[in-house]
């Protein structure tokens, strides 16, 4: 067993490699805003994000997500309406990375972000075309901080990868036509799986 | 098995449903179709869920009024349909030692203001106790009385005095507090803005606007016995301001106030009145009784009754200039009658049905009453008429006494009038159908005019056009040409502001 660690660890990856990784992400939204959006107080997306080697450990990364959320809206006991949020954000910074033998070791990424907004209201949800449905789209920038930890496993040409991040997200407000604005913002968890080649 | 985390974690934020996953609770419509305030700037409609008010127009035009932060408890039109008085309710912690008003405090403050609002937005506001929540105003517009009306939603705060009244003057922006007797219901101006009556509980207050501040002129008791309670239920002025006329609950006696020299003077009637109008042209007031089949006519020199025999009771009048329409909402009449105030000439009509409203046209040639299914099962015509709704217009043309019975898809629940120097539109709304009736009176040609949503309400708007508020989340409003057939549709506009409603503060 000792000699297959030694084995594993000996073969490692270069340091300076490409990534990509499959990420779901949740970001605190507890404007007041979000409630004809969203029942909780987390927004949730998943995407992609790829990183690529500038100097050594610190890569240039690249990013988009999506998220999506709804509600059902009641007066009283009868549905009302319904209402939907999708987010695509895109994000660029720069990823540090520490891996201890190209194994396991601490990250941080820093990127600006813009997000683009789209709110749907539907008062006939059963009906596909009926005359009450109404769409709004805003835009708006941000920043998000995170660290955690990485791990690699270390084989040849692809390698896979985890990791789990945490930290901050601040948006400006986005604007949905005459709906008003709603902002991002708080802590944001990040999980990945990926690969570096 | 070594992708299970993987799947969880997927699973878990359920990133491909994007359909509503959640419910959520609002405590008010996001508009209300039903109070919509028709002006001369446009449609004003309140936001019930997000308090503000929006501004449409038949341009296709909304706006949000911005109300300053405070929220909309209640709209009115003035009477000249210029401009719109809102209630505005504002709810702040008081300052503290820094002069700052924080967002949480223990106690906050409630207050209100009366807003005169035109072209969509605020132009003056005045101070009123917050429980206030009517408004009457003169015939001029200049004056107004604010008030706390129990039949309105009531919004109570702290210690609150039943014997007063806000009298506002709106030129000015000033405000003063009035004592009239408890619980203060209806409010009249005399023709020249200079006494406001003040009905009440047992009391009638006159005051006197013509000094500043305003003052209580009189109060008339309408009964010596304190054990007693009088409550007045009709009032009417007399044209040139001199006499107020009340009738009272269960009583068949109609109380004369004389505004100058404060007396007062019972006139014997034969009933307890259901509904009196005073016309000013001739200078009588027309009385009907609910229980008695006849119509008295009051002369207001000598106060005299001249007293016409009807074939059945009638309850309801409406009123044109120098004409009394009269006809009952009882399921068990039918009698329509026109009289003549000049001539005293008494014309009857019969309707197919019982009548629920009548509404007489601006022109004061036709009236028209909306009317219910009578459950007949007769055969005929009149079978099929008996057992369905209907309206039925009114000749009301000197030398006629032609009715005109239509059959109605549903019970009519609205009904408005349009009037141009060539054309005189009727527009009938029916509950439960997809589109509105409309009929030129003079032409007879008719049309339904479909709508993409249900109509809710109608009412006409002053330069003339329809509006037509429909069943719509968002808010639907269409403005119908009555001349050309042509509608413009507003719609979305209670969307306005929806992610933003007027913050309460927070108490701790």
């Amino acid at each position: 067993m000792r000699a297959l660690l030694l084995l594993l660890l000996s073969s490692t990856a270069i340091a300076g490699e490409a990534e990509v990784d499959f990420e779901i992400r949740s970001t605190a939204s507890s404007d007041a805003s979000f409630d004809r959006f969203n029942n909780a107080n987390g927004f949730g997306t998943w995407g992609l994000r790829g990183a690529y080697p500038i100097i050594d450990g610190l890569k240039v990364a690249g990013s988009w997500s999506h998220g999506g959320r709804g509600v059902r809206t009641h007066m009283g006991e009868e549905a009302f309406f319904e209402s939907q949020l999708k987010v695509e954000t895109f994000g660029l910074g720069l990823k540090q990375s520490w891996l201890y033998r190209d194994i396991i070791g601490p990250v941080g990424t820093v990127q600006g972000l813009l997000l683009w907004g789209t709110g749907r209201f539907d008062e006939v949800p059963g009906v596909h075309d009926n005359p009450g449905q109404y769409v709004r789209r805003g835009t708006s920038f941000g920043l998000s901080a995170t660290a955690g930890v990485e791990v690699r496993i270390p084989v040849e040409t692809v390698a896979p990868a985890a990791s789990l991040e945490f930290g901050y997200l601040t948006t400006s407000q986005m604007k949905l036509g005459e709906l008003g604005d709603l902002r991002f913002g708080g802590l944001v968890v990040r999980g990945a799986v990926g690969a570096r080649f | 098995m070594r992708n299970l985390p993987l799947v969880l974690m997927l699973a878990a934020c359920q990133p491909w449903n994007l359909h509503p996953r959640g419910d959520s609770f609002i405590d008010a419509p996001l508009w209300d179709p039903m109070g919509a305030a028709a002006t001369a700037d446009g449609l004003y409609i309140p936001l019930p869920h997000t308090q503000g008010l929006v501004r449409i127009t038949a341009a296709g035009d909304s706006d949000l009024v911005d109300l300053g932060g405070a929220a909309l408890a209640g709209i009115e039109v003035t009477p000249d349909q210029q401009a719109l008085v809102a209630f505005l309710s504002r709810v702040e912690c008081p300052e503290d030692e820094d002069g700052e008003r924080p967002s949480e405090c223990d106690r906050p403050k409630v207050t209100q203001e009366l807003s005169l609002i035109s072209n969509g937005a605020v132009t003056s506001a005045v101070e009123v106790d917050p429980h206030f929540n009517a408004v009457e105003f003169s015939a001029s517009g200049n004056q107004a009385v604010a008030y706390l009306d129990v039949e309105r939603e009531l919004r109570l705060e702290g210690v609150i005095n039943l014997t007063e009244v806000a009298v506002l003057d709106l030129q000015t922006d000033e405000v003063e507090s009035v004592q009239v007797g408890f619980a203060a219901e209806r409010i009249l101006f005399t023709e020249d803005d200079s006494r406001a009556v003040v009905l009440s509980r047992s009391e009638v207050a006159v005051l006197d606007l013509t000094t500043s501040p305003p003052t209580t002129d009189v109060v008339f008791p309408l009964t010596l016995d304190p054990d007693s309670t009088v409550t007045p239920v009709g009032v009417t002025l007399t044209p040139d301001g001199r006499y107020a006329m009340i009738s009272v609950q269960g009583s068949a006696d109609l109380y004369v106030l004389d505004l100058e020299l404060h007396s007062v003077n019972i006139v014997s009637l034969s009933a307890n009145p259901s509904d009196m109008v005073v016309d000013p042209g001739t200078d009588r007031t027309v009385l009907t009784y609910g229980g008695r089949a006849r119509v008295d006519v009051l002369e207001h020199e000598f106060f005299e009754v001249d007293s016409f025999t009807l074939d059945e009771p009638m309850n309801q009048i409406a009123q044109g200039e120098g004409l009394a329409v009269l006809y009952s909402t009882n399921s068990s009449y039918k009698d329509v009658y026109r009289l003549d105030l000049a001539t005293q000439e008494l014309v009857e009509y019969r309707l197919e049905n019982p009548a629920i409203e009548l509404v007489m046209a601006p022109t004061e040639e036709y009236a028209i009453a909306l009317t219910r299914a009578e459950g007949g099962v007769g055969t005929g015509v009149s079978g099929l008429y008996d057992g369905a709704p209907g309206m039925e217009i009114v000749d009301l043309r000197p030398g006629s006494n032609d009715t005109y019975p239509y059959l109605l898809e549903a019970a009519g629940l609205g009904l408005s009038f349009s009037a141009t120097e060539t054309a005189l539109h009727a527009l009938v709304l029916q509950q439960g159908i997809d589109y509105v009736y409309q009929l030129d009176l003079y032409t007879g040609d008719d049309q339904e005019i479909a709508l993409s949503v249900p109509p809710l309400a109608i009412g006409s708007m002053p330069d003339g056009s329809f509006f037509i508020t429909q069943d719509s989340a968002f808010g639907r409003v269409s403005f119908l040409d009555p001349g050309t057939g042509e509608i413009q549709e507003v719609e979305g506009f209670a969307l306005n502001n929806l992610l933003d409603p007027t913050a309460p503060v927070e108490v701790n």
